[in-house]
């Protein structure tokens, strides 16, 4: 099935190549449609509005008419465990949104490769990557988690990040950060925490980002081991001391990256394709003494295994397992009274399944208290997203929909500190103007490379605010009201 | 419940025959909402006689025995014996300035900038985040005891006869901590991006759907609403700094131009909030990039005062950091995370020309382990200061509970 729809999707390509126009509503229309458009495909029109769709604007980037639908067929349980059950590759993606993320480079291109690409270019690629997958992925689920750990392991794309051991070398972060969202992130959105964690250490970008590349056993460098405790695993508040930060400092002395080719190796000079800019674990590097872990002793001579020792320290840990369930709890559910009983939850699914995401998930979404959660303020990439989807755009996620997720304040991978995105309301209120011109300018059909179906739009948006203006008009201010800032 | 879900509760229920009445209920309500808003401009329009403040933090621990030598101390050059700054700029011969620092030297030498050292907080915490939350807050350690943001704070215990809803700027993408919890303060980054592409009446409609709300998203675009209306008078484009001032190409630079742009119209600011980040140096403080940071914070801050001219009396500026760097330096060449740091405090009626400093030393058994310049003047008592010059002293020293008291004394005797 899928094959074939790939042969007629090549057969219209090459049709289309060779100048044949289509007139009317024939096959090969249609083909050509689910090439060249990744919406979602409805058999009836929607049944609700999106007023009290909790599920899709929690668990996924606000309702579509796709994913009102499946849930109508499916209801809120059997769509969460479809969708708990995501792929981490896209073969089950639409044909036209395979056809879109295969025009993508940045993901299927070697940071060697990578270099040639300018870097505004390999910005939007991966910008446009994030935000064509947000919007029509069937793995709504998926795609949220990505949002949230790109942003628990947030890396800042333009950093430069200085080549061990060679003075004045430096390149841009940027080009090693595709692999860690494919290999970090997306791999491990509803993977274990822990693999998520190991795939983290192991990764070039956050190495360069926290300064790891440069540390040694004679001067172990404490940036990503700090943040590695802080941030990514036990919380600010996990119970560790600035000794067991050198201590993991100096455990993961020795992991650096491979960046031979930044002062003028080439393969030929005997470096393998896949080693250029990934990380490894250079012995020479590493301080082989005994430490101790929060407590526990690591003896001397682990060499590369030191990190998997601490790796399994903190994720083990019983701070990791508050820390990570609380962000996801303030995430999925917010804050109010209630947002501590249901981190306690999470919590001990964590523990019983040893970091699935899918169990902490599963008992998130579907407590009783996910019915009641207290609004949330969307950002401004979760706001244009659900814009997107509840317009049914047809959209390239390029420079058109960027400039305005830049001047909400969000432009993707440009956070500069660790911590990622805010999540808090009175972080994006002051965005509020952006968001109107968005809205205005979405409706109007000026935004780049980017048209909404004005009548699917009217009924997953309605009842619109009532005015004396046209239907595009109406639609703004139905993106513009408070209540579409909130979900 | 889809009835109440655009704002328009009441009038929806009555039905499409008087949907007609229910626009022209909205044009008025947008009517009122316009004359209500062009009073508040008269009224605000250089009425305001607040001594603004601006803060600007330097984001990620900027390395204060960079930017302001200790050259007197000689463990200072025994702890970093690749990245000690030699050339500097004198002051008092024990400090001196960080050569990029030109512009700075010369307000110093006009008694207009007084350099702090040993400057920090009461967290040991040295994670970035924690000591800036701490600091944006004016907490002594835990942020968590205090939700709001000391300027914040600052903005609400001033009379509150100011109706401008820019009494507190941000030159940012997002609202810092330290506005948190203001309610007449924004976050902008351009002032030339500050407007709205609708027609007169859309705007009317969207202004309608905002009249009413409680919610943060509704107050927040009645103020957004109202900002606007000030700002349609400003023409950035056109502005001339006044004294030649020329501002760097930066996000620095260009925020102060724009905050002296509003500081001249007069629309009301009492504070503004600037950042600049890229401080974190673990690596590289022998390269040039260092230099070029500060140079950008000493010539923005230069121009500023140029352009201000003689309303600088009026204003006070403090340039803040979350924390120092370690004393010694690393094999990269870097600084790891460190204690106390370097601030500097400029602007009318400060007593500058002299360095603020109780100096603890720089010798292994002087420093807070592991290697750190011990904080000597907790940044409480610099702020206490600032803000007790609008404030008064009892009101100041409320912003900040528990600050030990030991007033610098930045601005003389009380």
């Amino acid at each position: 099935m899928k094959r074939r729809e790939l042969l007629v999707g090549a057969g219209v390509a090459g049709a289309a190549l060779a100048g044949c126009q289509s007139q009317g509503e024939g096959p090969i229309r249609e083909a050509l449609r689910s090439v060249r458009d990744p919406r979602p495909h409805a058999t009836r029109p929607p049944m609700r509005p999106i007023g009290d769709s909790k599920l899709l604007n929690r668990a996924a980037f606000g309702p579509s008419i796709g994913d009102l639908e499946r849930v109508s067929t499916l209801g809120n349980v059997g769509w969460l465990a479809e969708q708990l059950k995501a792929p981490v590759h896209d073969e089950e993606e639409s044909l036209a949104l395979r056809w879109r993320l295969n025009g993508l480079e940045v993901f299927r291109t070697s940071a060697y490769e990578l270099r040639d690409m300018p870097q505004k270019s390999v910005m939007e690629q991966l910008s446009r990557g994030a935000i064509l997958r947000a919007t029509y992925s069937k793995w709504q689920l998926r795609e949220r988690l990505c949002d949230f750990w790109a942003n628990h392991l947030n890396i800042y794309a333009r950093k430069v990040y200085s080549a061990p051991s060679r003075p004045g070398v430096a390149a841009e972060l940027m080009y090693l950060l595709p692999t860690d969202l494919k290999k970090v992130v997306r791999e491990n959105a509803l993977g274990s925490v822990k693999k998520m964690i190991q795939a983290s250490m192991h990764s070039a970008a956050m190495l360069g980002y926290l300064d790891q590349q440069v540390s040694d056993a004679r001067h172990p460098n404490e940036n990503y081991a700090r943040e590695l405790l802080e941030l990514h695993t036990l919380g600010v508040d996990g119970g560790y001391t600035q000794h067991d930060i050198m201590e993991v400092a100096r455990c993961l002395t020795g992991w650096t990256i491979e960046d031979r080719f930044m002062s003028g190796w080439k393969l030929t000079d005997g470096l393998a394709h896949h080693e250029m800019g990934s990380a490894y674990f250079d012995e020479k590097r590493h301080d082989n003494g005994a430490k101790v872990v929060l407590g526990e002793k690591i003896p001397a001579g682990g060499g590369e295994k030191d990190a998997a020792r601490v790796l399994d320290i903190v994720t083990k840990h019983s701070s990791t397992a508050r820390f990570i369930s609380r962000k996801l709890v303030h995430y999925f559910y917010g804050e109010d009274e209630h947002s501590a009983a249901l981190t306690a939850k999470v919590a001990a699914s964590y523990v019983e399944s040893g970091g699935a995401i899918p169990a902490m998930m599963q008992t998130l979404l579907t407590a009783p208290e996910f019915e009641h959660a207290p609004p949330i303020l969307k950002r401004p990439f979760d706001f244009t997203v659900s814009a997107l989807r509840a317009t049914n755009s047809l959209t390239d996620g390029s420079k058109g929909v960027q400039d305005h997720l830049t001047r909400m304040g969000q432009p993707l991978y440009e956070w500069p500190m660790p911590n990622g995105y805010p999540e808090k309301t009175q972080a994006w209120t002051g965005s509020l103007l952006a968001r109107w011109n968005f809205a205005i300018a979405l409706t109007a059909g000026g935004v780049g490379a980017t048209q909404i179906d004005k009548d699917t739009a009217a009924a997953l948006l309605g009842p619109l605010p009532e005015f004396s203006g046209t239907l595009a008009e109406r639609l703004a201010l139905a993106l513009a009201s408070p209540e579409f800032q909130w979900k | 419940m889809s009835d109440s879900l655009w704002g328009l509760c009441e009038e929806s229920h009555v039905g499409a025959s008087s949907r007609r009445n229910l626009i022209g209920g909205a044009l008025a309500a947008a009517i009122v909402a316009w004359s209500g808003r062009s009073a508040l401009a008269q009224l605000t329009v250089g009425k305001t006689h607040r001594k603004p403040l601006i803060t600007i933090f330097l984001r990620g621990a900027m390395d204060g025995l960079t930017a302001l030598a200790p050259i007197g101390d000689d463990d200072y050059f025994k702890n970093r014996p690749t990245i000690k700054v030699s050339n500097t700029l004198k002051l008092d011969g024990f400090f001196g300035l960080h050569p990029a620092l030109g512009a700075l030297h010369s307000l110093y030498l006009e008694g207009k900038l007084a350099p702090l050292h040993a400057v920090g907080s009461l967290d040991q915490s040295r994670s970035h985040f924690e000591a800036m939350a701490v600091m944006e807050r004016g907490a002594a350690s835990d942020p968590a005891t205090i939700p709001s943001g000391w300027v914040a704070r600052y903005l609400s215990a001033l009379p509150d006869d100011n109706p401008s809803p820019l009494r507190g700027v941000a030159f940012n993408t997002i609202m810092p901590d330290i506005l948190r919890g203001a309610t007449s303060a924004m976050a902008i980054n351009e002032l030339s991006d500050l407007k709205l592409s609708a027609t007169p009446s859309l705007r009317g409609a969207l202004e309608g759907l905002y009249a009413h709300g409680k919610d943060a998203a509704a107050v927040a675009g009645r103020e957004a609403l109202e900002v606007l209306t000030v700002l349609e008078k400003l023409d950035p484009k056109r502005y001339v700094p006044g004294g030649g001032a020329k501002y760097p190409e930066s996000n620095l630079g260009n925020g102060l131009r724009q905050t002296a742009m509003l500081l001249k119209a007069g629309v009301g600011v009492e504070t503004a909030c600037l950042d600049r980040g890229g401080w974190d140096t673990h690596v590289g403080q022998n390269t040039p990039y260092l230099a070029q940071q500060l140079q950008d914070v000493g010539d923005s801050l230069g121009a500023f005062t140029k352009d201000l001219g003689s309303q600088l009396d009026d204003i006070t500026i403090v340039v803040m950091t979350e924390f120092g760097r370690r004393v010694a330096e690393n094999s990269g060449l870097g600084t790891d995370h460190g204690r106390a740091s370097a601030w500097f405090v400029a602007g009318g009626g400060v007593k500058g020309g002299k360095v603020y400093a109780r100096w603890p030393g720089l010798k292994d058994e002087q420093l807070e382990a592991p290697g750190d310049l011990k904080v000597t003047m907790d940044y409480r008592d610099v702020l206490t200061e600032i803000v007790a010059r609008q404030l008064g002293g009892d009101k100041a020293a409320a912003l900040f509970p528990s600050a030990p008291g030991k007033l610098p004394g930045l601005f003389g005797p009380a």
